[in-house]
């Protein structure tokens, strides 16, 4: 029997041949066109999230192998409407564009996605893209959307136009991919795109000498049509890569010869593109005449009313807080549950000792207690998602801007202070698109503020345990009001702290608001879904590492040493000794004197200390805390349950009122107890001396106003005479 | 026995979680930043 | 702060006063003082070279039409079929010439 290795050819098959070369492609656009959409369905899960060396802009690359086994990577760059930069994530689109970004090899292809709907803005970005003289794909997306809206584009006759392959996709529903896949292999086989129109004679004879100056310095003779109109129109003061003293000076003279034919030079390139795109839309696109009114500024007439608007937004943002305590309780008791039941059936294989205790109450117990919040943070994510979604979102920050801006905020930090909600460190990431240093770090400092979703389980834990369950007017549960209140808590503090930010060490003027009001539109199913799913399993992996190995640690730290207590000892002053003499509990005691004044036992001390690291890791250690050394770990007493009944052993008055649990939730509120925000927060404020600089001053801030505030409760209640 | 699995399990938690501390620590440190996003929810 | 505040206010409305007129005026005026369903031609863009680069590439350049759709809460133009939102401090830097309805 000849023996064939396993995957080698059978003799005398033809050799396959090697795949084509890789390809790379950069993939831009406007914001809102479905890029990212289109990003996903190219390169499905295979996703990679990192940074751009020396620039703190996040580098979201995928990768997928075309029909013909190439490998092809694409490049998702940030949204924009042109290539002048004015934000640090623009300006990295155009460096790796012109393959001058450090670390990032050259471009072979571009896709950019042009949305069908609105097309003529989006022509703007793609006329300056067809100078680059590179390869370039049209993916001109959302298609159902235009279609809907009545509106009829010439495809063919829009490839001629734009002298580059169009292809029509619809991305959410997979539409077009694999034609955009083959065009992109193909693009750059085709002759290379160039400009589309031309300047009249007068204003090309003023630039160029400002061309020729550019291409002195290295630059294609294209790419120096490009800048030479780019740079007439904007300089940007702080731009690295100023071309040096010939240009500058190119630049000066070509702006007065304009000036001196009444060409405004500024306004130069738009108004030639804009011209342009005229052109080409009166050509390709046909457009039902427009009947006064559309349908999103009939809904525009009321959500942005007077008054009404405000108050319409106010009344969504209490919908969403009542949802996620009501709706999510059901769920949360299920999956409460399950990890009880849990605990059980593990403990029944296991004998009694040591390992048992580390696997119910460190480990399952510990994980579990956070996990029962996942449904909670999955419905946070949901309405976030479909208020992004439906378009809302840019009507409230422009709600939103007046307000803001009294505080010294800018309308664009609303949907980084709105995402902190969910989570304060993709907020932070995301403040790269407000373009003030002073605005931006303005908003960084406040974001934590935002109840993010890992104070939920905490909240949530002490109003379920002391907050009774009364409705009032027969329509709010005290419960969702008191976490609503705590959210707006921290909300009006935030613009309060701003304010103060704004008068004292970040001074200055706030930039005016220019935001793009999108048309409504239903939310797309699938695509929330994936995102909510995606947003909750990164969860439920940061409950599986970071909290599991905590609450593992934490265990270790309540155990040992043992304490033998006499037999005969009752089983909750055993429990208390075993608790105060271990190594957890000789760190609580110290720094017991420090949290006394706020009504806290070392236990809510060491819990707070512990949840530096991640605010959940609070709920995991007062569950690992009331679970070791307790007799009947069958862990069935829900953790809120037992911290009603704790006792204090010297008194024998309750240990936790609601009063000390009010005090505890408005600590939470205002304290920054997260490493990872710290972190990233470091970074975002400028990395080094400064990056530490702010994160000191905004770790401090938060715990001088938390303290205050918990003490303030706590005594101001006590002296009102809710003791109890 | 029991006692050996406990250590273990105990000694890797506590390395993991070192690990993830120092890494959320430099990567604030450093000004080129490489670390990713997975600290977020 | 309060006198300020009152200014600004007496300012908007004479600017308001101004360019209301549905005929259309004459003269330029602020983007601001436009009413509702009012289009214009765009004369001038006073602000700073940030803002005026970022609006001339979203289609508020000199010479553009643009129109009025909201101005309740600051000012929502029509811009080539899109809808953009600007601050109404904005506004008041960015001078048009109202056309006739």
């Amino acid at each position: 029997m000849t023996s064939i290795a396993p995957g080698a050819p059978p003799a005398g098959a033809p050799r396959t041949p090697a795949p084509p070369a890789p390809l790379r492609v950069a993939l831009v656009g406007n914001p809102n066109t479905g890029k990212s959409t289109v990003f996903n369905a190219l390169t499905g899960m295979r996703q990679k999230v990192g940074n751009f060396p020396g620039v703190t802009v996040e580098r979201l690359e995928g990768n997928y192998r075309d029909e013909d086994g190439r490998l092809v990577t694409v490049l998702d760059l940030p949204g924009s409407y042109s290539l002048s930069p004015h934000a640090p994530d623009e300006a990295i689109a155009l460096d790796v564009l012109l393959g001058r970004a450090e670390g990032v090899p050259p471009s072979d292809v571009i896709v950019v996605v042009v949305d069908a709907h609105n097309l003529d803005r989006n022509l703007f970005l793609t006329s300056q893209l067809l100078e680059l003289g590179l390869p370039l794909v049209v993916a001109l997306n959302q298609m159902d959307a235009a279609a809907g809206a009545g509106i009829r584009i010439d495809v063919p006759e829009l490839i001629h136009e734009l002298g580059v392959a169009v292809i029509p996709t619809v991305a959410t529903r997979g539409e077009g991919i694999d034609a955009l896949r083959r065009a992109i292999a193909r693009a750059p086989g085709f002759p290379r795109p160039a400009r589309q129109f031309a300047l009249d004679a007068a204003a090309a004879a003023n630039i160029a000498p400002l061309e020729s100056a550019l291409r002195d310095t290295g630059l294609a003779p294209a790419v120096a049509s490009l800048e030479a109109l780019r740079l007439l129109a904007h300089v940007n003061p702080e731009d690295p890569h100023r071309y040096g003293a010939a240009v500058e000076h190119a630049l000066q003279r070509a702006r007065a010869e304009l000036a001196a034919h009444g060409v405004n030079a500024h306004a130069l390139e738009a108004e030639r593109r804009y011209h342009w795109i005229t052109g080409v839309m009166q050509r390709t696109v046909q457009r039902p005449p427009p009947g006064g009114r559309s349908m999103s500024d009939r809904v525009d007439r009321v959500l942005l009313h007077r008054v009404g608007g405000p108050l319409i937004f106010l009344a969504l943002m209490a919908v969403v807080f009542q949802s996620i305590f009501t709706w999510a309780q059901p769920l949360m008791t299920r999956v409460g549950a399950f990890f009880d039941w849990l605990g059980v059936t593990v403990g029944a294989y296991l004998p009694a000792g040591d390992l048992r205790s580390l696997v119910q109450d460190g480990i399952i117990g510990g994980v579990g207690s956070v996990l029962t919040f996942l449904p909670q943070i999955a419905i946070l994510f949901l309405c976030i998602g479909i208020l992004e979604d439906s378009g809302y979102m840019a009507r409230a920050a422009y709600l939103m801007d007046r307000y803001m801006r009294r505080v010294g905020l800018h309308g664009r930090s609303f949907i980084p202070l709105l995402s902190g909600y969910a989570c304060a460190v993709p907020a932070i990431m995301s403040t790269r698109s407000i373009e003030e240093p002073k605005d931006r770090i303005a908003t960084i400092m406040v974001v934590p503020l935002m109840s993010c979703s890992a104070r939920l389980p905490v909240y949530t834990l002490l109003i379920a345990a002391f907050v009774p369950g009364l409705t009032l007017y027969g329509l709010f549960d005290l419960r969702g009001v008191t976490l609503l209140v705590m959210y707006l808590l921290g909300t009006v503090t935030a613009f309060l702290v701003a304010w103060v930010f704004r008068r004292t060490l970040l001074r200055g003027p706030t930039r005016p608001l220019i935001i793009e009001m999108p048309p409504y539109r239903l939310p797309r199913i699938r695509p929330l879904a994936m995102s909510v799913w995606q947003r909750a399993m990164l969860f439920v992996r940061r409950a599986g590492t970071i909290i599991l190995s905590l609450s593992v640690v934490l265990w270790a730290l309540a155990t040992y040493p043992h304490t033998h207590s006499a037999p005969g000892t009752p089983a909750a002053a055993a429990q208390e000794a075993q608790l105060s003499n271990s190594a957890l509990g000789h760190v609580g005691h110290a720094i017991e004197p420090a949290v006394r004044p706020l009504g806290y036992d070392w236990k809510i001390g060491v819990s707070i200390a512990a949840s530096f690291a991640a605010r959940e890791v609070f709920v995991s250690t007062m569950s690992t805390i009331y679970g070791v050394g307790d007799a009947d770990t069958a862990g069935t007493r829900a953790l809120r349950d037992r911290l009603r009944d704790e006792r204090n052993p010297a008194t024998g008055a309750r240990a936790y009122t609601p009063l000390v649990a009010v005090g505890l939730m408005v600590f939470y509120v205002f304290a920054m107890m997260c490493m990872s925000t710290m972190a990233v927060t470091v970074r975002e404020s400028g990395g080094g001396r400064t990056g530490w600089k702010w994160a000191a001053v905004q770790f401090g801030y938060m715990l001088v106003i938390a303290y205050g505030a918990a003490w303030l409760v706590y005594h101001g209640g006590r002296a009102l005479g809710y003791a109890g | 026995m029991q006692t050996i699995l406990v250590a273990l399990i105990v000694a890797a938690a506590a390395l993991y979680a070192g690990r993830r501390a120092w890494t959320t620590l430099a990567a604030a440190r450093a000004k080129k930043a490489g670390g990713g996003c997975d600290d977020c929810h | 702060m309060i006198r300020r505040w009152l200014q600004t206010k007496r300012e908007a409305a004479a600017a308001k006063a101004d360019c209301a007129l549905p005929q259309g005026c004459q003269h330029e005026c602020a983007l601001s003082a436009c009413a509702v369903g009012g289009q214009a031609i765009v004369v001038r863009v006073s602000c700073s070279h940030h803002d005026a680069c970022r609006l001339r590439a979203l289609g508020v350049y000199e010479g553009a039409r643009v129109r009025v759709v909201d101005t309740r809460h600051g000012l929502i133009l029509d811009v080539r079929g899109s809808r953009l939102a600007l601050g109404t401090a904005l506004a008041r830097l960015i001078s048009v010439l109202p056309l006739a309805a």
